[in-house]
């Protein structure tokens, strides 16, 4: 049996991040209206011990409206996600103490997933990246390879993360890459604006105390973004971690 | 002229006057000023005496009649000052009195110049006792000819007959001594009018003869002398309009607003008398509750918790100024205040004693969606069918929210909604009244608790851009409420109470998805109904009207969801409207039309269902004993599809517009591929096919997408 999480997040007046095992898992900007968002976390678990933080930012006159809560829901594979479904394996809210406090509200729960994969090796265990420099050589060269059409090479750049999606979900790793070809070809190699950046535009961010890096175009987007007909965008998300040594795609 | 002194021995001069101006436009300004010098006036002797020389003299000041205490006075004083003008000499600052209105001709100021002789009036019932009718107090100037007409019909105030002194007009609603309320009944409405004659100058006349509209005629004799030298004769007069039962025709309004006059004539002078409509009318208004409406595939979840649904309430109290309180009885209110006293009972025991207590107290259960009753006991008559036909229409035409999907999505669509329409209590009563002096006035009563809007409505549709199976859902669950509690006791209190009531009940939107994946919109989304309600009460041409229209604000959004196989490929975003601005219809309640259902033909439907059961694969049966090889051993599409087409046909009440058809076709589908085997999944034996038909799976599909519209007619008690 398959078990799938979801982290279930309900804001009111606020903005938030929240992070899974230092992995960010959810950025919600709720300042305007309430939100609701229920992504899937299993890529980010690590067994007995998980640790979500959550970072809660807000305007000072709206502190009295703010309102943060969620649960750890788990599923079945299968299962359909949505109001009222799924087991709470943790529910969370703004603990009471921070509210007379300052934003940013900052706090931390813990919640355990022994019937989940574990990658506690990619998100604790793993070597820390330290070299920025080497980060942005990184991205420059998946950004070659996107250019030359160099597919299979793309793939085996992404095999941290095919193999890491394959144990998740319980599903074969044909499956993911024959998606990730299939995307490269109809969405990426069409997409002329997916190469509309420089070195410098690259910027680096670290997660899990630097074992994780996203790869982001400026601070506001991710690095492989392609807008296409009909006002449709898509993103990929790239985190690097380092694989046997090498750096490659992890997420 | 006629000079008359004031409070301090200021000069006015009295005059006849242009038209009376009426109470509407009558505005208040220095009122207790005026109030005060008036009094003041009518209490000075001096001012007595010329004002009964004036009358006697028959001056161009319009007083006709005698005075005989100073009760007339006062009211002959004020009267005269409605329409007539009080101009004040030089000294002193400038003062006239004009028209309906007291101005101070320096400033602009006016006073209401009718509340003023209410007020003269009022201020005068103490002096009234210890002076009585009878003419001449001892501080007044003896008369030596006295010519007088009083009218007095034989309606009651605090045991007094209500008695208008030197008066030559009265209007009158045949009935009961003692004016009837809400509810009460009386079969009495004959009336008569006594003429109080007395004339000093020559002998009283054998008998006074009353002439209607219509030209016919009687003659009343006299009944000698009354008391205080005045002869008395019985006037017997009646209302001649409408009096039946249809009290939602134009005829009804028509009658209920005019009156029949008669001219009494052969005293010294002629007197008139309105008679209006006598009965009072008493409606209650409870409208069933509505099925729910269920259609299509919701992507099912196993719903482990109770899941926060936001439930808006729109309400208005409404008040009418200067209105007194209802004498209707709250049926909410009795219903709680039963429930407080029980000791322990179980739900049970507490609905049951609940819904007795209703009946009990208002038979608005026992007597169906709507009770009407006229003060003689009569029912009103009305065809149910065409009166609620509006509201049938108005709640099926909600069931077809499905309307909105532009197309019906892989993933499919399903709405479940529940509705009520005018539910709650209601109840309102009306008639004429007299009032204390000559005027009668539309009486109006009403107690109103009444949810006018009440939705919860759930409705989904796939995502068809989504590489996953998910559904949007929208939640709209709120109602929109009135209540007023109030009764127009008084000709000068304000006639239609109009109570609006609009806004918004806003719902919430979300996903569902296969766990692993995720759609989320990337901005909040607003959705919800708008509604419009307008209740007016004692309108003039109907006592109870209730108008409401009501739409779907629609639902645009930015949307992220997963790319490829569990989001393996990042997001995706995109803005769609998924349903434009739909507008539900209207309705008014009293309406006059009957509800005619949609009604797909039989054709129409087998093309829904065959389009259905041959999508991808066919759906195919095959026959007992028979091998998958056999070409002979299937149905046809014909015959699999007329089956289920026969079972759409023969169920009494499901909708049969093209989106509940295809709602429905779609769950069949859904069913029969569960049903069966082979390599497509499609194939299903006949046993399992036959058992389907005829079973509950397909009889529950039927059951929960009624024709709300018929739905509502039937518990309403209207056949279909």
């Amino acid at each position: 049996m398959t078990v799938i999480y979801h982290l279930n997040v309900r804001l009111v007046a606020c903005e938030a991040r929240v992070f899974i095992n230092g992995f960010p898992v959810e950025h919600i900007d709720a300042r305007a209206a309430p939100r609701e968002s229920a992504p899937p976390i299993n890529l980010c678990l690590t067994g007995a011990y998980n640790r979500l933080d959550a970072e809660i930012h807000f305007e000072h006159e709206a502190s009295e409206q703010v309102a943060v809560e969620g649960e750890i829901l788990r599923f079945e594979k299968g299962d359909v996600v949505g109001p009222g479904a799924g087991d709470p394996v943790l529910s969370w809210s703004l603990p009471r103490q921070l509210r007379d406090q300052p934003s940013p509200w900052v706090f931390s729960e813990q919640f355990s997933t022994v019937d989940a994969p574990s990658f506690e090796h990619r998100l604790r265990a793993a070597s820390q990246l330290r070299d920025e420099e080497a980060i942005r050589d990184y991205a420059m060269y998946v950004r070659e390879l996107i250019a030359r059409g160099m597919v299979d090479e793309f793939v085996e750049q992404m095999r941290p993360k095919l193999d890491d999606f394959a144990r998740a979900f319980d599903e074969p790793v044909t499956t993911f890459e024959a998606d990730l070809r299939e995307y490269f070809r109809t969405v990426l190699l069409p997409g002329a604006s997916v190469l509309d950046f420089s070195r410098s535009e690259v910027v680096p961010r670290p997660y899990c105390e630097g074992r994780v890096w996203e790869l982001r175009r400026g601070t506001d987007d991710a690095l492989i973004t392609v807008p296409v007909d009909g006002g449709v965008v898509y993103r990929l998300p790239l985190y690097v971690g380092s694989h046997d040594g090498e750096l490659e795609i992890v997420r | 002229m006629i000079l008359l002194f004031g409070p301090f021995d200021e000069v006015f001069e009295l005059q006849e006057h242009g038209p009376r101006i009426g109470s509407d436009s009558a505005t208040t300004a220095d009122r207790d000023l005026t109030s005060w010098t008036l009094r003041r006036m009518v209490l000075d002797p001096r001012n007595r005496l010329a004002l009964r020389r004036a009358i006697a003299s028959s001056s161009s000041v319009g007083l006709h009649h005698v005075i005989t205490t100073i009760h007339d006075l006062e009211i002959h004083i004020t009267r005269v000052l409605e329409r007539g003008r009080i101009k004040m000499l030089p000294s002193g600052p400038s003062m006239a009195l004009v028209g309906g209105h007291a101005e101070q001709a320096d400033t602009g100021q006016a006073v209401d110049l009718l509340s003023l002789s209410q007020e003269c009036r009022d201020s005068t019932t103490s002096d009234e006792s210890t002076v009585g009718l009878v003419p001449h107090t001892s501080d007044e100037p003896a008369e030596h000819e006295i010519r007088d007409l009083k009218l007095r019909c034989k309606h009651e105030f605090d045991g007094n007959p209500r008695t208008l002194p030197s008066g030559d007009y009265i209007a009158v609603v045949p009935g009961p001594a003692v004016a009837l309320g809400a509810g009460a009944v009386s079969d009495d409405i004959s009336e008569t009018v006594t003429l109080l004659c007395r004339d000093d100058r020559n002998s009283p006349p054998p008998k006074v003869v009353a002439t209607s509209r219509n030209g016919s005629s009687s003659e009343f004799g006299d009944m000698g002398d009354v008391g205080g030298s005045y002869h008395g004769y019985d006037v017997h007069v009646a209302f001649d309009g409408y009096l039946g039962l249809n009290v939602f025709s134009r005829e009804f309004w028509r009658a209920f607003s005019s009156r029949t006059t008669y001219r009494v004539e052969g005293a010294f002078r002629s007197a008139t008398i309105d008679v209006h409509y006598p009965y009072i009318w008493t409606l209650k208004l409870a409208m069933p509750p509505i099925s729910k409406f269920s259609a299509g595939i919701c992507l099912e979840s196993k719903v482990k918790r109770q899941a926060d649904v936001h439930h808006a309430e729109l309400s208005v109290k409404a008040e009418a100024s200067g209105w007194d309180p209802s004498t209707f009885t709250s049926v909410t209110k009795t219903i709680e205040q039963s429930a407080e006293v029980e000791v322990g009972p179980s739900h049970l025991a507490l609905e049951a004693k609940s819904k007795e207590t209703v009946e009990k107290n208002t038979g608005l259960m026992a007597l169906g969606p709507i009770s009407l009753q006229r003060s003689d006991g009569a029912a009103g008559q009305f065809e149910l069918a065409k009166l609620i036909g509006d509201i049938a229409e108005f709640a099926e035409s909600i069931a077809e929210i499905t309307k909105v999907f532009k197309e019906i999505p892989k993933a499919g669509w399903y709405t479940n909604l529940e509705i009520q329409l005018l539910s709650g209590e209601l109840q309102v009563a009306w008639g004429w009244r007299e009032h204390t002096d000559q005027r009668v006035y539309r009486w109006f009563d009403a107690l109103i608790s009444m949810t006018l809007f009440s939705i919860k409505l759930e409705l989904g549709f796939g995502l068809s851009a989504a590489s996953f199976k998910t559904q949007l859902y929208v939640n709209i669950t709120g109602d929109a409420k009135v209540e007023f509690d109030g009764q127009r006791s008084g000709p000068d209190m304000e006639a239609t109470v109009a109570i609006p009531l609009k806004g918004t009940i806003k719902g919430t939107a979300g996903f569902r998805a296969e766990a692993g994946n995720l759609a989320k919109f990337d901005a909040h989304v607003e959705t919800g109904i708008e509604l419009s309600f307008d209740v007016r009460l004692n309108d003039h041409d109907r006592a109870l009207s209730i108008n409401g229209k009501s739409g779907w604000t629609g639902l645009k959004a930015v949307v992220t969801a997963s790319v490829a196989c569990l989001g393996f490929c990042g997001m995706k975003t995109w803005e769609e409207e998924f349903a434009k601005p739909y507008a539900f219809g209207s309705f008014a309640f009293p309406s006059a039309k009957e509800y005619v259902p949609n009604h797909l033909t039989r054709n129409e439907v087998t093309r829904v269902v065959e389009g259905a059961l041959t999508d991808w694969f066919d759906i195919r049966v095959i026959k007992p004993d028979a091998a998958w090889w056999d070409v002979g051993g299937y149905w046809t599409t014909k015959q699999i599809v007329d089956r289920v087409v026969d079972e759409i046909e023969q169920h009494e009440t499901v909708a049969r517009d093209l989106k509940t058809i295809e709602g429905i076709a779609l769950s069949v589908r859904e069913d029969l591929e569960d049903l069966g085997g082979g390599f497509t999944g499609t194939l299903i034996r006949e046993p399992e096919f036959l058992a389907y038909i005829g079973g509950p799976r397909l009889r529950k599909h039927l059951d929960a997408a009624p024709d709300l519209g018929r739905e509502f007619l039937c518990a309403a008690g209207v056949r279909a």
